[in-house]
């Protein structure tokens, strides 16, 4: 029997346990998008380099080559085509462009400090001077930042996902449970799912118009419409996921909840959206995607002030950096979308059972 | 006087050609406290007859009675150990065995529901898995989960 040196011992524990942790992060990693971290820490770590330089080509160099490619192609391409705006921007005239809306939206915000540092100074001023009647509060209301411009987007997706999953998950589960449900609601979805944005729009600007009337600036009106065109596009997915994810589930363990004489709401807590949460969740996935692709388009024309907007003002003022800056807030919608995805998949490891029996 | 009786119960599955009838006019008498085992080749329908007793499953004519009352849904005076031992995936041992305490006495406390199911998880000698889940469980310690669930309505 051969003796270990206690030094040796201890260090491949050590070893060892860095490994767990590094498998363990790189849970964390494929949820984030990150899954290149992993052969670099391992790498890192001691593991043959040669092993995981193949994993690390594949993972990040592949990927950043792809990418390299297509901007080389972009800006060789762009500039052959001459619009009436001049020639089609390239990546680097985009690039500049991301620069100056950066740069634009730190301007407006000293701008705005110094508005609401004037206005503060007057009415002490006033105040000092016994004229507390002239004392007046005004908000800022200069152009919107870039950045708020997302905000306000990100906002409006939200609002109109969250009210389509709280019709659609009830909705859904009821359309799974019972067929009688589902053979109420399967038409509906049928006829209604495949209307563009575009054809809600109008219907929803009208009745938003004549429904809400009362000014308590709670919400503004093209808030309302851009959110409830999102709620009618993204409603489908998550109901249609979740009535399947319900009617799918375990025959043995719907037997189970007979045997145990569950009522419904236990059956529902205990069983259904346990075993339907997977199913949910890349239904809520996929409304969020569209919610936020259809987003733009209701900005657009119900000129809530967010990416849609942006494009819109961008593409009437025609000036010569027009095409970039939209070039600008088409990466930024990419780039949003896919932290959406990327926020949605994350709860969705969280809270949903993987494990196999 | 039978706890359990079958008259003339006869059951199938299917419509038209493909249809197989798999229980042909049972009768059966079981005496309360009387052991019985079923034996058969695959397909003759123990199972079949199992979910009857159950009353996961209705006969297609014929009778079945337990204590002279007809069954016609499932009750927790009729345990049942499933083949796949359905044991729910997301829950741990304790909270598969805490769903049946539940179904049985509905009105405990914390605490004493607390004390039925790590009694019952004791019976069956799971003790020191109460916190794990089925996926996480032997193959042999799965069924000994199952069993524990219809103990709790004796």
């Amino acid at each position: 029997m051969s003796v270990t040196d206690p030094d040796t011992l201890s260090a491949d524990i050590k070893r060892a346990k860095l490994f767990t942790r590094i498998n363990r992060a790189d849970n964390w990693f494929q949820v984030l998008g990150l899954a290149w971290m992993t052969p670099i820490l391992k790498a890192a770590a001691g593991d043959n380099p040669r092993a995981q330089m193949g994993e690390i080509w594949r993972l990040l160099g592949v990927p950043l080559l792809a990418i390299a490619i297509f901007l080389i192609a972009w800006g060789t391409l762009a500039p052959k085509v001459q619009t009436s705006l001049g020639a089609v921007p390239g990546p680097a005239a985009v690039w500049e462009q991301a620069i100056s809306l950066n740069a634009e939206a730190v301007r407006t915000r000293e701008k705005e400090a110094a508005f609401y540092d004037r206005q503060d100074t007057r009415n002490a001023k006033l105040i000092a001077e016994g004229k507390e009647d002239k004392v007046k509060q005004r908000a800022y209301t200069g152009k919107p930042t870039y950045y708020a411009q997302i905000w306000t987007s990100i906002k409006t997706v939200f609002f109109g996902f969250i009210i389509a999953s709280i019709i659609a998950i009830p909705l859904g589960i009821a359309a799974g449970l019972s067929k009688t449900a589902n053979a109420a609601i399967n038409p509906l979805i049928q006829i209604f799912k495949p209307v563009s944005p575009l054809a809600w729009l109008p219907i929803v600007t009208m009745i938003v118009s004549a429904v809400y009337a009362s000014n308590d600036g709670m919400f503004s009106k093209s808030f309302l419409v851009s959110a409830i065109t999102v709620t009618l596009c993204s409603l489908w997915p998550t109901l249609i996921n979740t009535a399947l994810g319900v009617a799918s589930i375990d025959k043995d363990l719907v037997s189970v909840s007979r045997v145990l004489k569950m009522n419904t709401w236990t059956k529902i807590t205990k069983l259904v959206l346990p075993s339907a949460l997977p199913l949910i969740f890349t239904g809520l996935r996929l409304s969020l995607g569209v919610g936020w692709m259809v987003l733009i388009a209701a900005e657009m024309l119900a000129q809530n002030p967010g990416l849609g907007k942006f494009v819109w003002d961008e593409f009437q003022n025609g000036s010569s950096q027009s095409l970039a800056k939209i070039m600008v807030a088409v990466f930024t919608i990419g780039i949003i979308g896919f932290l959406l995805d990327r926020v949605m998949f994350a709860l969705q490891s969280m809270f949903t059972f993987t494990a196999d029996r | 006087m039978s706890i359990l009786s079958f008259k003339n119960v006869n059951k199938g599955f299917g419509v038209g050609i493909h249809r197989a009838e798999v229980l042909k006019d049972i009768n059966l008498e079981v005496k309360e406290g009387e052991f019985l085992a079923i034996l058969g080749f695959s397909g003759t329908g123990k199972s079949t007859l199992m979910n009857l007793v159950a009353g996961l499953e209705k006969p297609d004519s014929g009778t079945l009675t337990y204590r002279g009352k007809p069954i016609t849904e499932p009750g927790p005076e009729r345990g049942l150990i499933f083949q796949s031992y359905s044991l729910m995936p997301w829950l741990t041992v304790g909270g598969n065995v805490g769903l049946a305490v539940d179904a049985v006495f509905p009105k405990l406390s914390k605490a004493e529901r607390q004390a039925k199911i790590d009694h019952y998880v004791s019976m069956v000698g799971l003790s020191h898995a109460t916190a794990r889940r089925p996926a996480e469980l032997s193959g042999g310690m799965r069924p000994r989960v199952s069993v524990a669930l219809p103990l709790i309505h004796l």
